[in-house]
């Protein structure tokens, strides 16, 4: 497989579709972004009103792309990447106004029976190892295999030949392969964990913060495996994770999020070099940097608000140092910088001379054809 | 399974059953009043008629070790002595005729229960909230909190006494129909309302039981990971929760065995079931030890085998377990 070129992820969209061993899905637009998610709105309902866990969150994916998404916990990076597929707790709805287009076909009306078309197929999620992502009583190979034979219909022999092939690709051994869930180590079921995710041969993979409670090792020589089979196979991956130097190490692009906001999204090198919003500021601040004779590490004063009942205005407002009477009462306008950096603050609105515009502008012309090839006037043709 | 896990198990179970019989002998000991004048019957015995007595049964003896090795020696060949109620008959033979009747009743019964309660409860914990769940899950509490003979008495009246359906008690008929197929059909009759009774029992309780395990097993990661797979929701349930659920719910079946021979007692009494639950009632008010004896070595051996085959099962279902 062709090197995908790293600088515009754009450029290898065509070898990334054409690798596909697979159909696209019927309605899918070949000429529309992979992933555009616009105001994603998740809301959690409980019995003192609705959690706003993530609150109008847009952002694009492209095919190849490693799009990296930071934040302090409960900020919704989870359920941000846990609504692609619209895997959440029951309490949990995915507002109306809301829209995730993959292929340019939107997800979100979809009804369950319709959705589970597309998850593992096009989105399939690498889950933390150490938590019990694996079904303790089933033994690995099956595990894998499982959705190859009832996802993709294949035969039970071929499915498991398929799912020896993955394990062999993350480096499992084959005399391994009839091990239960317990007997492998905690990197090894992570690895079994990438190798599930990669059976349908999916569009996207999410990485929710797979390497979380590994050692340092361990944890390096999984990403090590993640960002080799992103290249080989030319997978866009979308990775969570609070460690902010996997995403510098791993990722095309950084999304801050902060309280269910989207606070600053842009080129790793842009987003980590020259951090714009205060909250990107201080969190990078708050992490250990060994270039830097920094003794100490910055700490954020306070915690995250309260999402049942979030500020008016900015939602970083009372934690910032440089919050002005506006950011409690206006909740800021995403502005995009002609880097391409996306950044919700105040302090760029009034002075905005080197933004290009608000949000609305980021979505490319592709957007409208998209719009025209709407799944629906397409099934129609 | 690795012999060692099995060879383990094995072990547990007879050591088990040696301290049952150890104590079958010690516990029976320790009760008031001595045997001799049970056996005699008569309050003016003379001493050499005691002594006699005495002499016959062995309780001249000391206790330990003649008589506690006589003892083990016979429990060792099954026999368990005579009954005291029914005179000329040992406690074997009149244990053997009763355990017929009970395992068909307990047996079926259990069968049937784990079949529908573990379906029941599985589908409302999974569709929690749902027609099922609410319905269900009502129905099994107040099933679940019923002696059996409270439900066993309402089903002779209207199905029995009211409708004439079923027969209101025993396992056959006097002079009954002839043949394999016409006793069958007869034993059938009577069987119905006794099982329905002890079914309708269990399901209650093994639906309730099924469906907290199910609900705690749904929110295990992996479920997530099975709904993530895009798995219809059929699948999720019956190849990843089921089977997690499935554990805790062995042992607790195995457990419940003892009491359901014990529970069978008043289901036994209601049919007039000739079972064990009956001949239990008719020992005790006879003060026949040794079958009683026979009947708690009976049980208590049971109980032991009946957890032996949980762990069994549980090695087989549970790969965690199987070291």
């Amino acid at each position: 497989m062709s090197d995908p070129a790293m600088s515009d992820p754009r450029d290898d969209a065509v070898p990334v579709r054409g690798r596909r061993q697979w159909d696209l899905p019927k309605q899918a637009d070949p000429t529309a972004p992979l992933l555009e998610v616009r105001d994603l709105r998740t809301h959690f309902k409980l019995d003192r009103g609705w959690v706003k866990a993530v609150d109008g969150v847009s952002f694009n994916l492209a095919d190849g792309e490693a799009l990296g998404l930071a934040g302090e916990s409960g900020c919704g990076k989870t359920t941000t990447a846990l609504s692609m597929v619209r895997l959440l707790p029951e309490n949990g709805r995915i507002r109306k106004g809301s829209s995730i287009k993959l292929f340019g076909i939107d997800l979100v009306p979809k009804t369950e029976r319709q959705l589970q078309r597309y998850r593992w197929r096009e989105i399939s999620i690498v889950f933390q190892g150490a938590m019990n992502a694996l079904n303790p009583v089933i033994r690995v190979r099956d595990q894998i295999a499982e959705p190859v034979r009832v996802r993709l219909g294949q035969s039970e022999t071929s499915s498991r030949k398929r799912a020896l092939e993955l394990l062999d690709l993350v480096g499992i051994p084959s005399r391994r392969s009839d091990a239960y869930p317990h007997e492998l180590s905690g990197g090894m079921r992570q690895r079994a964990i990438i190798a599930m995710a990669l059976a349908c041969d999916p569009a996207i993979v999410i990485g929710d913060e797979p390497t979380t409670a590994l050692d340092a090792m361990v944890q390096a020589q999984i990403l090590q495996l993640l960002e080799q089979l992103r290249r080989d196979l030319g997978l866009s991956l979308m990775l969570i994770t609070h460690d902010l130097s996997v995403i510098a190490e791993t990722c095309d692009r950084a999304l801050i999020m902060y309280a269910g906001k989207v606070a600053e999204e842009g080129p790793v090198s842009r987003v980590f070099t020259a951090a714009r919003h205060p909250y990107t500021q201080k969190l990078l601040g708050a992490f250990p940097n060994i270039r830097s004779d920094r003794r100490t590490l910055e700490v954020i004063p306070g915690s995250p608000p309260d999402l049942l009942n979030p500020p008016p205005g900015c939602r970083f407002a009372p934690r910032c140092q440089y919050v002005m009477p506006i950011c409690s009462e206006v909740v800021p306008p995403e502005i995009t910088f002609d880097d391409g950096v996306r950044v919700a603050c105040h302090l760029y609105t009034t002075a905005s001379e080197g933004a290009i515009g608000s949000q609305t502008t980021t979505v490319e012309p592709t957007a409208a054809t998209a719009a025209a090839a709407s799944p629906a006037s397409r099934a129609s043709a | 399974m690795s012999g060692h896990f099995l060879g383990r198990k094995l072990g547990q179970a007879a050591v088990t059953i040696v301290a049952i019989v150890l104590l079958n002998f010690v516990l029976f000991r320790l009760m008031p009043g001595s045997p001799d004048r049970i056996l005699l019957r008569n309050p003016n015995a003379t001493p050499e008629a005691i002594a006699a007595i005495r002499e016959r049964w062995g309780l001249d003896k000391p206790l330990f070790p003649d008589q506690l090795v006589d003892y083990i020696a016979a429990t060792a060949r099954f026999d368990l002595g005579d009954s005291f109620k029914f005179r000329g008959q040992t406690v074997g033979d009149v244990i053997l005729d009763r355990v017929g009747p009970t395992v068909l009743l307990v047996g079926l019964g259990e069968l049937i229960s784990v079949i529908v309660g573990l379906a029941i409860g599985a589908y409302a914990g999974w569709k929690r909230g749902g027609v099922v769940d609410r319905v269900g899950s009502s129905v099994s509490l107040v099933l679940y909190s019923m002696p059996y003979f409270v439900i066993g008495m309402p089903l002779i009246v209207i199905l029995a006494a009211g409708l004439g359906w079923f027969p209101t008690s025993g396992m056959q008929d006097v002079g009954a129909e002839t043949g394999f197929v016409g006793g069958l059909v007869d034993l059938a009759r009577h069987l119905a309302l006794p099982l329905l009774t002890v079914s309708l029992g269990l399901i209650g309780q093994y639906s309730i039981l099924m469906r907290s395990a199910i609900i705690e097993t749904r929110s295990e990661d992996y479920i997530t990971t099975a709904r993530a797979k895009g798995l219809p929701d059929g699948r999720v349930l019956r190849r990843h929760a089921f089977p997690n659920a499935l554990l805790p719910m062995v042992t607790l079946i195995a457990i419940n065995f003892g009491y359901v021979i014990a529970g069978a007692i008043t289901a036994e009494i209601v049919f007039s079931w000739p079972g064990l639950g009956t001949l239990t009632i008719t020992a005790l008010s006879a003060r026949d030890y040794p079958v009683l004896q026979g009947i708690f070595l009976l049980v208590a051996i049971s109980v032991v085998i009946a957890n032996l085959l949980a762990d069994l099962v549980y090695g087989v279902l549970d790969p965690r377990v199987r070291v």
